[in-house]
């Protein structure tokens, strides 16, 4: 039934699609692990279970949500438009699962998730709150054509030494320069 | 125009999105009684279902309570996502006449529970009118048939002695055996037909 109404996007190497609950016993461990201090990890089990039940009611809820990467089968991370609790703005946010790091899955899906939001979901702009100290979410953000904004209001209790707002260009952006400006 | 809240992560969404939303929304069932329509939550219902979490009415939840805000909308949000990955999950109760939020009623598997759940919560405004009754009923009987489901169980705090009247008069029995092996004690109502055995 999910299948329907929730997007499932093809990109040239990835499927995203609507989160089952299959895909929590994986989503949990790769949050349990240290590398993602950088999301404020690690995470319990149940607060995996809280954002992976998150992204997926906000489909619901705010006609936005989180989509697992799926490549020949496996699942290699998740991507997200969502705006959990103390979020001021929407965010676009990313999820490379480790085994997986180093060949652009995150920038792929990031690339359609926000094209598909912009289009569907008639959002203006999005944000992406990154770790000052997480270099390769930097990159990949500026790949996706974000600036740090620093005007852009903090998730509630964090500091600029926590969080950097990196904010994407506008649909009207993407439309007069291409992505190629970008890229 | 929009108005400013409190918690941006609670405004309800505009446009296209609002649309995409309302679409997710038809897919549970709308179960309708002589006075309520049971029907899909809605962002919009998160501000009654947490003033009834952050009040001293969600003390008998078993081993949940006290919440916070941001628990409350994580409970929220798990509930609500209940029907895209299990195919049953929470409804709004909404009066017949009015349709003034009463509540909450949920056929739902949280981490810790062990089958799927018959609950119920209502504001306070809406106790003693027989609601709870009414809704769950019909979330009983939907669950038994359309769903298929072989029974349901409540999880009750033993000294929440409401519910516990509420399960009896819903026709569901004392599962002892059940009740085994939890971190707290928790009464286990099972609604089903009794096992010939016990009959």
């Amino acid at each position: 039934m999910t299948a329907f109404t929730i997007p499932t996007i093809e990109t040239p190497r990835l499927t995203l699609r609507a989160a089952r609950l299959d895909d929590f016993p994986q989503f949990a461990a790769e949050l349990a692990k240290p590398r993602s201090h950088y999301m404020d990890g690690p995470f319990t089990r149940e607060a995996a279970w809280a954002f992976f039940t998150n992204d997926l009611a906000s489909w619901a809820l705010l006609g936005i949500g989180g989509l697992m990467l799926e490549r020949a089968g496996e699942v290699v991370g998740q991507v997200a438009i969502a705006q959990p609790p103390r979020f001021p703005e929407i965010e676009l946010g990313w999820f490379t699962y480790e085994a997986h790091e180093g060949h652009g899955y995150a920038a792929e899906a990031a690339f359609s998730l926000r094209d598909w939001a912009y289009a569907n979901a008639g959002l203006t702009t999005l944000v992406s709150y990154i770790d000052p100290d997480n270099a390769a979410s930097i990159r990949l953000a500026e790949k996706l054509g974000a600036l740090a904004d620093p005007t852009a209001p903090l998730p509630e209790g964090e500091t600029g030494a926590d969080t950097i707002v990196f904010r994407h260009p506008s649909p009207e952006a993407l439309a007069d320069g291409g992505m190629e400006a970008y890229a | 125009m929009t108005p400013a809240f409190a918690y941006p992560h609670e405004a309800p969404p505009t446009g296209a999105a609002a649309a995409f939303a309302a679409r997710l929304q038809a897919m549970p069932p709308r179960l309708e009684t002589p006075r309520l329509v049971l029907r899909a939550p809605m962002i919009e219902d998160f501000q009654p279902f947490a003033g009834i979490m952050l009040s001293d009415r969600a003390a008998f939840m078993v081993g949940e309570a006290p919440y916070t805000r941001d628990n409350a909308w994580f409970e929220f949000t798990h509930c609500v996502a209940g029907w895209l990955l299990r195919g049953h999950g929470m409804w709004t109760i909404e009066a017949r006449e009015g349709g003034e939020v009463l509540g909450f009623v949920l056929i739902h598997m949280e981490p810790g529970d062990r089958e799927p759940e018959l609950g119920w919560f209502l504001t306070e405004a809406a106790e003693g009118h027989g609601y709870a009754l009414e809704a769950s009923r019909a979330v009983r009987d939907w669950g038994l048939s359309d769903l298929g489901l072989a029974s349901l169980v409540s999880y009750i705090d033993p000294p929440n002695a409401r519910s516990i009247r509420l399960a009896e008069r819903l026709g569901a029995w004392r599962d002892s055996p059940a009740e085994t092996g939890f971190d707290e004690p928790v009464l286990v109502y099972r609604h089903a037909p009794r096992p010939e055995a016990q009959a």
